[in-house]
């Protein structure tokens, strides 16, 4: 069902520039989109994720989705990052070379179409 | 009639109820706005308790069900939910009364049979089953009954908790019947499981309508007044998704028929036994 994933994302259509920011210190990033909407419970949200970061001082460090390694940049003031990628409730992080914690956002996934429990017993009919 | 009027009002009056209680996957969820549509094939029976009832061979069976944002059809079952909170929601509900189901083929479930015929017919020609029973062959025809009322569903820990109350509102054997009941739903290795228990009460009007032989019924048949029936039912379910759409499944329940029920001249043993294995593809 890859055609029927995405019905809105949520901070999706703006410039990364203009989502609200995320600091720690003085190190900041604006992550976009932070909610995605989906049509049905449980589908994956497949869309651009972008985000952009500065540090007052230069800094070593990666970009990570949950627990698989996105990106990195090296002595850096700062960074861009897009790309497209499927992802569910999860969390996104920024992490030194010592695997410090330094700033992370949560991205979530709504459904446009609530589940329910069922109140009738599957194949009653009979 | 009026109970017709009521159901519709209290049906239209409810467009302005709150959104359904959340659903954890092991619950057999349901995505709102979303007609769910699948079937099984395979092979299982429903027995038949009757004289001269003949049990239903089950080869092919329907899983249908949709729910708007305030009401919901779901195998038979017509409704409208109120959240009370995040755990309980009370329906007023609406369905075709079971009963009919052991005396005509054709009727609800047995409609996949594509059999026609039916067990109305008095003749005294008739072979008798014996002097005091009765056939399902030697009466009249029973009658098709609507039912409306209230269910009450609520989620305590990780039990599932069920109530009914059912009123007939067809004007047909003005009775009532009614349930209370829990479920254990689990999930382990890939393996879908569900436990239940039922206890199920039937009026008095309406165990003499399907069940009952007044003077109506032909002069040699012996006579019985129905009386309050009480009948527990257990059942365990199964189900193993294989892929996307296609899930194995099976079944079984077992509703216990008491002492109102097998007073009945028409009624041969204590128990409905209902059981299907089989493999289920989901179209929508």
């Amino acid at each position: 069902m890859q055609g029927a994933w995405l019905l809105l994302v949520l901070n999706g259509l703006s410039p990364a520039s203009t989502a609200p920011a995320d600091c720690a210190g003085s190190l900041c990033w604006q992550v976009s989109p932070q909610i995605c909407v989906t049509e049905q419970p449980g589908q994956l949200c497949e869309t651009a994720l972008q985000l952009s970061w500065q540090s007052p001082t230069p800094i070593s460090a990666c970009l990570y989705l949950a627990e698989q390694k996105l990106h990195c940049w090296q002595n850096s003031y700062g960074g861009q990052w897009q790309q497209q990628l499927s992802w569910q409730n999860t969390d996104l992080s920024l992490r030194d070379a010592n695997d410090s914690l330094l700033l992370q956002t949560a991205l979530q996934v709504q459904s446009r179409k609530p589940a329910r429990r069922r109140l009738n017993s599957p194949w009653s009919l009979f | 009639m009026r109970y017709c009027i009521l159901l519709l009002v209290l049906f239209f009056g409810s467009a302005k109820a709150e959104t359904t209680a959340t659903c954890a996957p092991a619950q057999n969820c349901a995505t709102e706005q979303t007609l769910h549509l699948s079937w099984a094939l395979g092979y299982g029976q429903r027995s038949n308790p009757l004289y001269g009832g003949e049990a239903l061979p089950l080869v092919i069976l329907p899983d249908i069900y949709y729910y708007a944002e305030h009401w919901f059809f779901d195998n038979g079952k017509l409704g409208s939910s109120w959240a009370l909170n995040e755990q309980w929601q009370l329906s007023l509900v609406a369905q075709f009364n079971q009963e009919k189901g052991h005396f005509q083929k054709w009727f609800g479930g047995n409609a996949f049979q594509f059999s026609s015929s039916n067990f109305s017919s008095p003749s005294i020609s008739i072979d008798r089953v014996g002097p005091l029973q009765a056939s399902v062959r030697e009466i009249r025809k029973r009658p098709t009954a609507v039912d409306a009322g209230l269910q009450l569903d609520g989620l305590v820990g990780q039990w599932l908790v069920k109530a009914a109350i059912w009123q007939d509102v067809s004007n047909t054997y003005q009775g009532q019947h009614a349930s209370v009941g829990i479920s254990l739903p689990w999930q382990q290795a890939g393996n879908q499981w569900q436990l239940s228990g039922n206890l199920l009460w039937k009026s008095a009007k309406l165990i003499d309508t399907y069940y009952g032989i007044d003077n109506n019924e032909p002069f040699y048949l012996p006579r019985y007044n129905g009386k309050p029936s009480w009948q527990p039912q257990l059942s365990l379910s199964w189900q193993r998704p294989v892929s996307e759409r296609v899930s194995l499944l099976a079944f079984v329940r077992y509703l216990h028929l008491d002492d109102a029920m097998t007073d009945s001249p028409l009624v041969r043993t204590d128990n409905v036994t209902t059981w299907f294995l089989g493999i289920s593809y989901r179209m929508y």
